[in-house]
């Protein structure tokens, strides 16, 4: 009877285990899948495109009056909508109820019409001109006030201080752009009813400046301004833009350049004033920057090829005005080559979806790059980084005028026929497509298409680089530096210790490594960093030293034994090559160091670092790739090493035996018989540490200078993916493009991981099918 | 010397093996072998018979120096080899290995191809022509009596072979090294009847090109395949003769008991 008891007790027991081993595999296996499926669902929306949708409409026509709109806009909260009608009034309405709440009068322009407005980026600064020649403006002001139940929003309208006189013929403006000036002060460009551009400057104290600016007799038929009122662009019926620099007040012609084969019917510059849109009479709408320029002058007696990727190739004694891609810091040294500045020119960087008809309107977006441009044939938002355009909505009668929702999650539109339009835009990563995240992306200010990764500016007229190559490549370069110092000390270790070292240096030297890999990683780094880094820019020379006379010690040992008879070597084969090594591996170190000043002043000018970039324009970084290398190297060495040499010491004596007894050296034996027949265990190990490195985080971020940049030079730095998470992680606000892009990092990174544990896994196992049946 | 020699001594050129004075030393100071003489014969079958322990792997291990790789070991005495002493100063280990063949216990095949497996001697003295391993590997499987089992799955893993295939295979990489001398070492004790004959046959055959030196717990396979039998006991040559007499009419008391089975 005791013994059934007993059964049953090791039965329930066993039973309970089973249960208890079984919760605790699935738990695990659930609590990646759901930190899989987190990541997953944050990074998903990045990819979503950005859709608009009609959250209401009114005939503001006939509920406000039926005059014709110069402007719109609309309050913070999308409450509220105005509209700047053609006698000089603001009209509100509401776009909950649709209910005209009041309008405000202009009392200076009693009697006035409107002919002209243009309406300022990040505020309701709206610049005018009327149909008797004066200009002026008026800004329409939003207050919230949180005190009571719900909000209440007040709206007010502030007039300029006085209307300037534009046209002293009194003639009516026909098209206007404006700038409000930090010191209050005003830029008015109007083109008068006889097509002539003026340019208006208007001090906060009354005084008041007009000149005329000439664009050579074309018929202007669009300007814009840039926000800062540095700026002004005039596009004419024959599809010629005209730049003016108006910094002074007296407008100074930039550049003239074709833009379209169509007229110009509509100019905007986007949030941060770098990017010019330009819309044409067939619906072209285009994005353009203004790009650094030189001329470049071969003043030697052969060709010269200065840029091969863009085919740029300089007969003798040619000049050619170029982009400047830093070709004068790239050349410093070649006297053959001059460089004049040729200043800014615009280039065509991007092309949009076209409309099926002339563009009326371009509005950009106060918070981003986006805009929407207005035709016959609807709206449609464009992205000025991702070239992406999507359409809001089909078919407005007439032509609409268009204002994005301070927040830019609106657009508001006033049609011909009186209609307000109201649309809610959902474009939380407009900025992001797989596109910008994987190809190069020419972005603003830049000379050309690049990857970059440049996640926050102060402001939001900073355009966000997220390309994901530089922190890939940092990841990979960090790694193959790391890999690189780290699998040859530890497989030579793991080969010495296993195959020729005494059996007590194996049981100090062995466990000794393990504990290496015990040491924080945190600690590692901040050795790097602290004291490896500073003391390497230090005696640059000597390290270099070092790495010669390290090995030619060795050498010069080796060829000594081989010299001296053998009965007369000391017996060193008995497992003490080490003591003997010794002494001979710190000689060569002593002397590396010793002689490193005189062979830096004899060969290098007293400054390798001088001499490298002289010589090879190599660039020193004190936090460079060769300190990461040896701090990750010293994370991945005791991992490549332990699981190395337990796979080296596991292949049976029999086969070394095999091939000893067949004649083969040791080397040979060491070769043919022990590696193969460890190198899944080896591969593994390789495999396992190239996965520490990958994945490594603390080394990298503070052993590093973090510089997102692609260059395999190892006398610089890199961002690592994990690197780039840690360190960006507090600067991405919840739900942003860099916070969601930062979860598809990790993504990446898991991807990475995972991708080499399981090649480590199928060519592990393959080899050891065709290798470990013994 | 308390040893009887009874082996006639021919002259000098029958004489493959040349064992004088020999002692042997695990640890430096656990003797396994005791003043060991013997003369080992030009192309015949030399069986090494004797209880566990008693130092016949030992001493076979010593005439390729595979005792080397052992630490601490010690030897006194001489081993000649064709009359030259393999243990002298400047005696190329690979070169006397190449000479030296030998078959262990357990078959050990390299985690390769069969045909790799016999290449791999002459592929490390630096043979690359293909034909001629090719020629060598057949000679070789032919001589092992392997050939027609093998002859179609060249480049499969040797691994894949049943034990007594392996065995062969084993003996056949020893072949292709064209050694004068095969030294095995219970080469059949791991294997099923049939298995063991077909390495018996082999031998017989092999006897007419090479010398053989094989260690055997079988007396029965002591007496059908060896020309002579030397008896070790406790680390000590007891008696060597003609298999046939040692088995009819053994000199010393241990070795008839040992024959009669009254130990072992
Ligand atoms: N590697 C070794 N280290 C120490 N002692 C050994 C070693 N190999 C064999 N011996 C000892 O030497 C003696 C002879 O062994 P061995 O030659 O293997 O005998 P046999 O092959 O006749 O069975 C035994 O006592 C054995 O324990
Ligand atoms: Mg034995």
């Amino acid at each position: 009877m005791g013994s059934d008891k007993h059964e049953k007790i090791v039965l329930l027991k066993d039973r309970f285990a089973r249960y208890l081993i079984t919760a605790g595999g699935v738990t695990v296996i659930l609590s990646v899948a759901a930190i899989m499926l987190f990541i997953f669902i944050e990074m998903v929306p990045l990819f979503y495109a950005p859709e608009a949708a009609i959250s209401s409409q009114w005939a503001a026509g006939q509920r406000l009056s039926p005059v014709a709109g110069m402007a719109v806009g609309a309050d913070e909260y999308r409450e509220t909508a105005f509209r700047l009608n053609e006698t000089g009034a603001v009209d509100f309405l509401s776009l909950k109820t649709g209910e005209a709440l009041k309008s405000i009068p202009n009392p200076a322009l009693a009697g006035k019409k409107i002919t002209a407005a243009s309406r300022a980026v990040k505020s309701n600064w709206i610049a005018f001109g009327t149909a008797d020649g004066m200009a002026g403006s008026t800004e329409v002001r939003f207050a919230a006030d949180f005190s009571g139940a719900a909000r209440t929003i007040t709206q007010s309208v502030r007039n300029g201080e006085q209307l300037y006189q534009a046209d002293p013929a009194r003639r009516p403006v026909r098209i206007i752009a404006g700038a409000l000036g930090e010191d209050g002060g005003i830029r008015i460009a109007a083109v008068k009813d006889d097509g002539g551009l003026v340019l208006l400057t208007a001090g906060e104290s009354g005084d008041s400046n007009i000149a005329p600016a000439s664009a050579g007799g074309a018929r202007i038929t669009a300007l814009a301004m840039k926000s800062t009122g540095r700026q002004l662009i005039a596009g004419a019926a024959d599809g010629m833009v005209y730049v003016f620099d108006i910094e002074n007040g007296q407008p100074r012609t930039a550049e003239n350049f074709k833009a379209s084969a169509a007229g110009i019917t509509a100019l905007r510059f986007l949030n941060g004033d770098e990017t010019l849109v330009i819309g044409d009479e067939k619906g072209d709408v285009a994005g353009w920057f203004s790009v650094r320029h030189i001329i470049a002058k071969n003043g030697g007696a052969k060709k010269m090829t200065l840029d091969r990727a863009h085919g740029i190739v300089l007969k003798p004694g040619e000049e050619r005005e170029v982009i400047d891609r830093n070709y004068a810091g790239q050349r410093g040294a070649d006297p053959d080559v001059s460089f004049a500045p040729a200043g800014m020119r615009y280039l065509k960087v991007r092309g949009f979806a076209s409309h099926g008809a002339a563009v009326t309107a371009i509005a950009p977006s106060p918070r981003n790059k986006g805009f929407v441009t207005a035709a016959a044939d609807g709206l449609t938002y464009h992205y000025i980084t991702t070239g992406k355009s999507y359409p809001v909505a089909p078919q407005q009668d007439g032509k609409p005028l268009v204002a994005f929702a301070p927040k830019s999650d609106g657009i508001i539109a006033l049609a011909g026929d009186g209609v307000l339009y109201d649309y809610a835009l959902t474009a939380y990563h407009p900025d992001v497509t797989f596109n910008t995240l994987f190809s190069k992306v020419w972005y603003e200010g830049y000379p050309g298409p690049a990857h970059v990764w440049q996640s926050t500016g102060g402001t939001d007229e900073f355009e966000p680089k997220f390309s994901l190559w530089p922190l890939i490549f940092g990841t990979l370069k960090g790694t193959l530096y790391a890999m690189l110092f780290s699998v040859p000390i530890a497989l030579l270790g793991a080969l010495y210790l296993s195959q020729l070292a005494p059996v007590r240096l194996r049981n100090i030297v062995k466990p000794v490594i393990e504990l290496m890999a015990a040491i924080p990683s945190v600690v590692v780094g901040f050795l790097a960093g602290l004291w490896l880094s500073p003391l390497m820019d230090r005696h640059l020379m000597a390290f270099f030293m070092v790495l010669f006379s390290l090995p030619a010690a060795w050498f010069v040992f080796v060829a000594i034994m081989w010299a001296v008879p053998w009965h007369k070597r000391p017996d060193i084969s008995g497992h003490y090559e080490l003591l003997y090594l010794l002494p001979v591996l710190a000689a060569g170190l002593g002397l590396g160091v010793a002689l490193a000043p005189a062979v830096e002043a004899g060969l290098f000018g007293g400054d390798i670092k001088g001499w490298l970039y002289q010589a090879f324009t190599l660039a020193y970084d004190p936090r460079n790739c060769v300190v990461v290398g040896f701090a990750l190297g010293f994370a991945v060495i005791p991992i490549i090493f332990t699981i190395a040499e337990d796979a080296l010491t596991a292949v049976p004596p029999s086969l070394t035996s095999a091939s000893f007894a067949l004649a083969a050296s040791r080397w040979q034996t060491a070769i043919h018989v022990v590696l193969p027949a460890a190198s899944p265990g080896i591969f593994a190990a390789i495999m396992l540490g190239l996965g520490r490195a990958v994945g490594e985080t603390m080394i990298v971020l503070m052993a590093t200078g973090n510089t997102p940049i692609m260059d395999w030079s190892i006398f610089n730095g890199m961002r690592a993916m994990s690197a780039a998470i840690a360190v960006e992680m507090p600067e991405a606000p919840v739900g942003g493009s860099l916070y969601r892009i930062l979860f598809l990092v990790g993504f990446i990174l898991f991807i990475f991981t995972f991708a080499i544990n399981t090649l480590a896994g199928l060519i592990s196992n393959r080899l050891r099918r065709k290798y470990s049946r013994f | 010397m308390d040893i009887p020699m009874t082996a006639p001594m021919d002259a000098a050129g029958d004489v493959a093996v040349h064992v004088r004075k020999l002692s042997f030393y695990y640890n430096q100071s656990q003797q396994a072998l005791y003043d060991i003489n013997m003369d080992i014969r030009r192309q015949k079958v030399t069986a090494f018979i004797g209880p566990s322990g008693c130092g016949k792997s030992t001493l076979l291990r010593c005439f390729n120096r595979m005792n080397d790789v052992i630490l601490n070991t010690r030897m006194e005495g001489d081993i000649l080899i064709n009359g030259s002493d393999i243990y002298k100063e400047g005696v190329r280990l690979e070169a006397l290995r190449k000479r030296v063949g030998m078959v262990f216990q357990r078959s050990n095949p390299f985690p390769m191809s069969i045909f790799d497996n016999i290449a791999f001697g002459p592929r490390m003295r630096g043979m690359k022509d293909k034909a001629v391993l090719g020629e060598i590997v057949e000679r070789s499987l032919k001589q092992a009596d392997l050939w027609k089992e093998v002859k179609d799955r060249l480049g499969k893993s040797a691994l894949d072979l049943s034990g007594g295939q392996q065995q062969r295979l084993c003996i056949a990489r020893t072949l292709a090294n064209d050694p004068e001398i095969i030294l095995m070492d219970e080469p059949a004790s791991a294997l099923d009847p049939i298995s063991t004959a077909k390495i018996e046959e082999t031998i017989q055959v092999l006897k007419e090109q090479y010398t053989i030196v094989i260690v055997t717990h079988n007396l029965q396979q002591a007496a059908r395949c060896s020309d002579y039998t030397a008896f070790f006991y406790m680390g000590k040559l007891l008696e060597m003769n003609v298999t046939g007499r040692i088995f009819q009419k053994p000199s010393v008391k241990d070795t008839e008991d040992y024959i009669t089975g009254k130990f072992g």
